[in-house]
């Protein structure tokens, strides 16, 4: 096979920042999945929470025990059709557009993995990653039921590229949520910044973001799956931005103490257990210099939402590949943030969205 | 790279988490939701029709369009298509319409739909 011309492997081009699926017809099927899944999940979101919370309670009512397994919340509140419908529709959806964005690039899988051979050598940018490395069992996960999850495809990233363009339901469209977050990523407090870096960067682009904004730093995006960052190169190099990515696990990084002065994850922290947690403040602490600044971007706590949010969160877990969230949103992350030695930014716990969680570390 | 050796590595980044297996959600799992999964069952099959009568209509209106501007159509006109803003977003409403019109039945009488779209959830307590 000769070199792959992207033009001639993307017969329909690009949608923003990320490859069209290869019919119309796969399209015009996803369309219609986004649709339907903002009219009859995200419309409906607060209907259910409130119906399934309302539920629950009065189960505990009556029999004084609140249900707290996934198999007893189930059996309370699945007697409600239009619950039982809701979980049935998200499932459905969730599960038909990961196989259908699947199917459509599989038609040229050889040519997109070898697109990745040859970025692979390629820039601007670089990637390294090992093609020997041995995944521990929490990062084997179907995350979102993505089938392989982020780790256990070659064409996973890609595939997850227009799954997540599916999932914002055209409001990340071109890569605007991210870049929004990069641009809101707070700074150290001396306005220094000569190398950034975003762990669990998946396909790099809060990255290219932070790319954008800090143009002459040295910007880095590591995650532990080696499809994620050989994509996110190959995705950046479309962009003609110069980015490194690297397969590393964020808890367990290949840089020097002292080396960044920002580290940023975006909505990683919910997709990893506690204690991995806990190891990644711990590595991002030691790879900051004093004075440095970590931001984290992710879900609320349970204690600031609602009955309702934590109902449908933990159905989330259960049936949608996230079993670490719940974890995630009890486990009293600014408390952790301090425990890892970093000095927290006032913030409201209610208007994450302005600044996420930010923690200095002391100079 | 690290000097151990991959399963070494892989040994440590573990380190305290095998309780992972055993968490709901991270065996994926074959889930229904009423009493009789043939229920689930069909309505998977109600929402695999929805889109493919979709992809239908979708395919019907290009098909309009370019016979409207260009006078003729092919298959590889259809596949290169790419709609003007106007024209994506009278397609956007039309599908929005279709959809709500099919499934309207599906949540009568639980309370006014919230908004119809993604609202940075992850980052909005509610």
């Amino acid at each position: 096979m000769g070199h792959i011309d992207t033009k001639s492997l993307l017969t329909r081009g690009f949608n923003g920042n990320s490859p069209e699926l290869l019919k119309r017809a796969d399209e015009a099927y996803c369309d219609f999945v986004s649709d339907a899944r903002n009219i009859l999940m995200y419309a409906q979101f607060q209907n259910i929470g409130q119906l399934g919370a309302g539920e629950l309670d009065a189960a505990a009512k009556a029999t004084g025990n609140l249900p707290n397994s996934p198999e007893a919340i189930k059996g309370v509140v699945m007697k409600v059709p239009e619950i039982a419908t809701y979980f049935r529709v998200k499932r459905t959806l969730q599960e038909s557009y990961w196989q259908r964005i699947a199917e459509s690039y599989g038609m040229k899988a050889s040519e997109f993995e070898q697109a990745l051979n040859e970025a692979d050598k390629k820039g601007p940018g670089s990637v390294t990653w090992d093609p020997n490395f041995v995944y521990p069992a929490y990062a084997t996960v179907d995350i979102h039921i993505q089938p392989g999850g982020y780790t256990g495809k070659t064409l996973g990233a890609l595939t997850y590229d227009y799954g997540t363009k599916i999932f914002f339901g055209g409001a990340g469209d071109a890569d605007s949520l991210h870049h929004s977050m990069a641009d809101k990523t707070a700074t150290p407090k001396d306005g220094v910044v000569k190398r950034v870096m975003e762990v669990g960067c998946s396909i790099g682009q809060m990255a290219c973001g932070l790319k954008k904004r800090f143009p002459d730093a040295e910007v880095w995006g590591t995650d532990i799956g080696a499809p994620m960052v050989r994509y996110a190169h190959w995705r950046t190099i479309q962009q003609d931005l110069d980015v490194h990515y690297a397969q590393m696990p964020a808890e367990d990084l290949d840089f020097p103490d002292n080396h960044f002065d920002v580290v940023t994850a975006h909505l990683l922290f919910h997709e990893i257990p506690v204690p991995v947690i806990k190891r990644v403040l711990n590595e991002a602490k030691r790879v900051l210099r004093p004075g440095g600044v970590f931001g984290l971007w992710d879900f609320f706590s349970a204690k600031n939402r609602s009955g309702g949010t934590n109902f449908m969160g933990l159905m989330d877990a259960c049936d949608n590949g996230e079993p670490y969230a719940p974890g995630f949103v009890t486990c009293d992350v600014e408390a952790l943030m301090e425990q890892a030695g970093f000095t927290l930014r006032s913030h409201d716990p209610q208007e994450l969205g302005r600044a996420g969680r930010v923690g200095d570390k002391p100079v | 790279m690290s000097k151990q050796t991959p399963d070494e590595r892989a040994k440590k980044l573990s380190e305290g988490l095998d309780y992972v297996k055993e968490l709901p959600g991270f065996e994926r799992g074959h889930p229904h939701y009423f009493k009789d999964p043939m229920i689930d069952h069909l309505l998977e099959i109600v929402l695999q029709l929805g889109a493919e009568m979709w992809i239908i209509r979708d395919r019907q209106m290009v098909t309009e369009y370019l016979l409207a501007t260009e006078g003729k159509v092919t298959p590889e006109m259809i596949e290169a298509f790419k709609p003007t803003p106007e024209f994506r977003e009278k397609m956007k409403e039309e599908r929005r319409t279709y959809t709500r019109r099919v499934y309207q039945s599906l949540y009568e009488g639980i309370g006014p739909a919230g908004e119809a779209a993604f609202v940075s959830g992850v980052l909005k307590a509610r």
